[in-house]
């Protein structure tokens, strides 16, 4: 067999510290999942979005074997016959920096993003219900016991290779990390229920969910997750229009309708939970209503 | 998804799911009495399906083909030079992913071959150096975002199965074309060839290099009796010089490059819509044209505002022009634009995104008079007024009255007669001329 090099468009910074060998699991026509020693999956990918652990590559993949073994050496990962070369590819840092968070037109962006709700009819996704109801009221109570229930009620829940509830739940820890970076101090007491989640959901969610939900959910605990959805993060209550919902709701079959979801939640509690510190106006009444608007928004649940 | 979606559709399936083995997603399908006796963790991808015996057996038979990569989707090699020496091909069609497509055009038009470059998403910049490549090479590069060709009888494209005939069309517009192309239709006219240019071609960034080309292989072309010019609003310096070059051929030329108004200048007759094209074109051919098929309408109420969804750019265009003549307020979406389609199917393909936004009107407390297309012809929705349907009898059920365009073919495959009555069911007011359901919708708002 030739040997085949594919140069990589782009590559997540995490990718550089991977050492060791990994181990094929899965082979998509569009995708390779690549396992990690410590667990973690990195992905090679045809996809036009960066995201956490991931190399895009510009041309179609080549088929390789499941149980195969690869090494990244020198900015190259090999990967049976094939190499992935990253040299001349660009170096994806998410931005940790971006216009400030203003609750005028967090409120605004709120109530526009029903727009993206495509209706939706799928069995699974009705069991999305419950404990995304359950989550939403224990982060506007500030209930931290309450919030690791719920997310464990969601953990590995639904279709897909990212299950459904896993992506809402990349959306909120995304969220809350994202927003509060941009939030200038206010809202503290959103992002310590959302960071002591994160922490929780990182440790668990190995034995509750795929490898690559794992992987996805420990790197949104940390504020990172596919380019799409950071973009309407740091977008999302700015002055300016909100951008990259159309790339993100594109994502996946529901993946991307589902971290929007997250993502809708996270802002609603992060507007109740900054109105709880006294800092701006709102209460438990409001609170509860805009939470319940983002459920039936996006998830259909009630 | 798309597997448990396809199990369940099985006849003598009950019910269906293929998940990751997570713990929880387990537990579901032991609450659901189905829990499966195999061994299985988070790694695993869980099938299982609940039905008649013979019919699960059937279902579980067909996963393989279900998990296989679509045949579409499957990793091809092709590099275009050795396609040009394998098959003798002489065009490259590029639909892929806008930030790949200018690197397959380069590589295609390297290789000698014509560009059909379907994919939006594209750079001028990029736009413009592969047009001056082309040009270099005496080669077509139709496109960026080009929707539409019908090159010697063959359709490229959003094309309509139209017959061949005397008319030769250039276009920077998709939808544009096929317009022109399913009026001209309807009153038995063919098109000889219709050679997209792609929608900016005519901007001062791009100067209407591949416009210039195309109307001069519309001259050359013995079976080119009119030619046609269609192009959205163009840069003035840019049609001004487009002008001058229609004004040098020796044959008749109709011309709408939207925003221009209607006049005749020697050879050259300025249209002021689509419809006025095609009228101008079987003029000019003599024959006899239908346009009292085109049109019926009504005063339909008082409504304030006419609300548009249109798949096609140009249609969008022509339709605000139409409503602004009128003095009617409206709001019109192009949903084909780049800021719509990026991620996702054009909605002539995909029918999702207005779908949703129909059905928000449908909730919503506005009542404004719905104007929208409906694109026929290969590669479109295989059936789009089906697709519409739910969302129209919704609105019916508001008594927000909808006008639609039917942009088809008699030979197209969505078969138009039975999109027109699928249309009329839902309580559509059906139009095939654009201009004129444009017109209806105005008027419907002045009551």
């Amino acid at each position: 067999m030739p040997v085949m090099r594919l140069p990589a468009v782009s590559y997540h910074e995490s990718v550089v510290s991977l050492r060791g060998q990994l181990i094929v699991r899965a082979v998509f026509h569009r995708a390779w999942h690549l396992h990690a020693s410590d667990g973690s999956v990195l992905t090679v990918t045809t996809a036009p979005e960066d995201g956490p652990m991931a190399i895009r590559v510009g041309g179609p993949l080549p088929p390789v074997a499941p149980g195969a073994l690869c090494r990244l050496r020198e900015d190259v990962l090999s990967v049976e016959q094939h190499q992935i070369a990253l040299g001349d590819a660009r170096l994806w840092r998410p931005a940790t920096a971006g216009e400030p968070l203003s609750r005028d037109g967090l409120e605004g962006h709120l109530a526009l993003l029903p727009s993206y709700g495509d209706a939706h009819d799928e069995p699974w996704r009705s069991r999305l219900a419950e404990p995304a109801k359950a989550l939403t009221n224990a982060l506007a109570r500030g209930d931290r016991r309450g919030t690791e229930v719920a997310a464990w009620c969601l953990l590995g829940l639904g279709l897909g290779l990212t299950p459904a509830g896993d992506d809402v739940l990349v959306g909120l820890l995304t969220g809350l990390i994202v927003l509060e970076r941009r939030a200038n101090g206010f809202g503290a007491d959103a992002v310590r229920v959302g960071a002591a989640l994160g922490e929780w959901i990182s440790r668990v969610a190995p034995e509750r969910t795929t490898p690559l939900s794992a992987t996805l959910l420990r790197w949104a605990a940390r504020g990172v997750a596919a380019q799409p959805l950071l973009d309407v993060l740091w977008s999302l209550g700015s002055t300016s229009s909100v951008r990259g919902l159309d790339r993100l709701v594109a994502m996946g079959h529901t993946s991307g309708r589902d971290m929007l979801f997250g993502a809708s939640l996270a802002a609603a509690t992060f507007l109740e939970r900054e109105g709880s510190d006294g800092v701006a106006m709102g209460g438990s009444s409001q609170c509860v209503s805009r939470l319940g608007q983002a459920h039936a928004r996006l998830g259909g649940a009630h | 998804m798309r597997v448990s979606e396809a199990l369940t559709k099985l006849p003598g399936v009950h019910r269906a799911a293929a998940v990751m083995a997570t713990p929880l997603n387990v537990d579901l399908l032991t609450d659901d009495g189905m829990r499966p006796d195999v061994p299985a963790g988070p790694h695993d991808l869980l099938i299982v399906v609940d039905g008649e015996d013979e019919a699960a057996e059937r279902a579980l038979a067909e996963i393989d083909a279900l998990l296989a990569p679509r045949a579409s989707a499957a990793p091809v090699e092709a590099a275009p030079a050795r396609l040009v020496e394998q098959t003798g091909g002489t065009l490259a069609v590029v639909a892929v992913p806008g930030q790949y497509a200018a690197t397959e055009a380069y590589a295609a038009l390297r290789a000698g071959m014509h560009v059909f470059l379907f994919s939006d998403n594209v750079s001028v910049e990029d736009e413009a150096r592969l047009k001056r490549m082309a040009a270099e090479r005496d080669l077509l590069m139709m496109g960026p975002d080009c929707g539409t060709a019908i090159l010697d009888g063959v359709g490229l494209g959003f094309a309509n199965r139209v017959e061949r005939g005397p008319v030769g069309i250039a276009g920077a517009s998709g939808t544009g074309i096929q317009q022109v192309c399913c009026l001209l239709d309807a009153a038995r006219i063919g098109v000889a060839q219709a050679i997209g240019t792609g929608g900016r071609d005519l901007s001062a960034a791009v100067g209407g290099s591949m416009t210039r080309r195309a109307l001069r292989l519309l001259e050359e072309d013995a079976a080119v009796e009119v030619v046609c010019l269609i192009s959205k609003p163009a840069d003035p310096d840019v049609a001004a010089a487009m002008h001058g070059e229609m004004a040098r051929l020796a044959k008749p030329v109709i011309a709408c490059l939207l925003g221009e108004r209607k006049r005749d200048e020697g050879s050259v007759r300025y249209a002021d819509n689509l419809t006025d094209t095609a009228d101008l074109i079987a003029e000019t051919i003599g024959r006899p044209h239908l346009r009292e098929g085109w049109l019926s309408y009504a005063h339909l109420g008082e409504d304030p505002l006419v609300a548009g969804f249109f798949a096609g750019g140009t249609l969008c265009s022509e339709a605000g022009r139409v409503l602004d003549g009128l003095g009617v307020a409206h709001q019109l979406l192009d949903l084909g634009v780049d800021e719509y389609t990026r991620g996702r199917a054009h909605p002539i393909i995909d029918p999702r995104l207005r779908l949703a936004m129909l059905e928000r009107l449908a909730v919503g407390e506005e009542r404004p008079v719905v104007l929208l297309d409906v694109i026929l012809g290969d590669l479109a929705d295989p059936d789009p007024a089906g697709s519409l349907r739910p969302a129209l009898e919704r609105l019916r059920e508001r008594a927000i009255p909808v006008h639609a365009v039917l942009v088809g073919a008699r030979s197209d495959p969505q078969g138009l007669t039975r999109q027109q009555a699928t249309l009329k069911d839902a309580g559509c007011r059906v139009f095939t001329s654009n201009a004129e359901a444009a017109r209806a919708a105005g008027l419907a708002v002045r009551g």
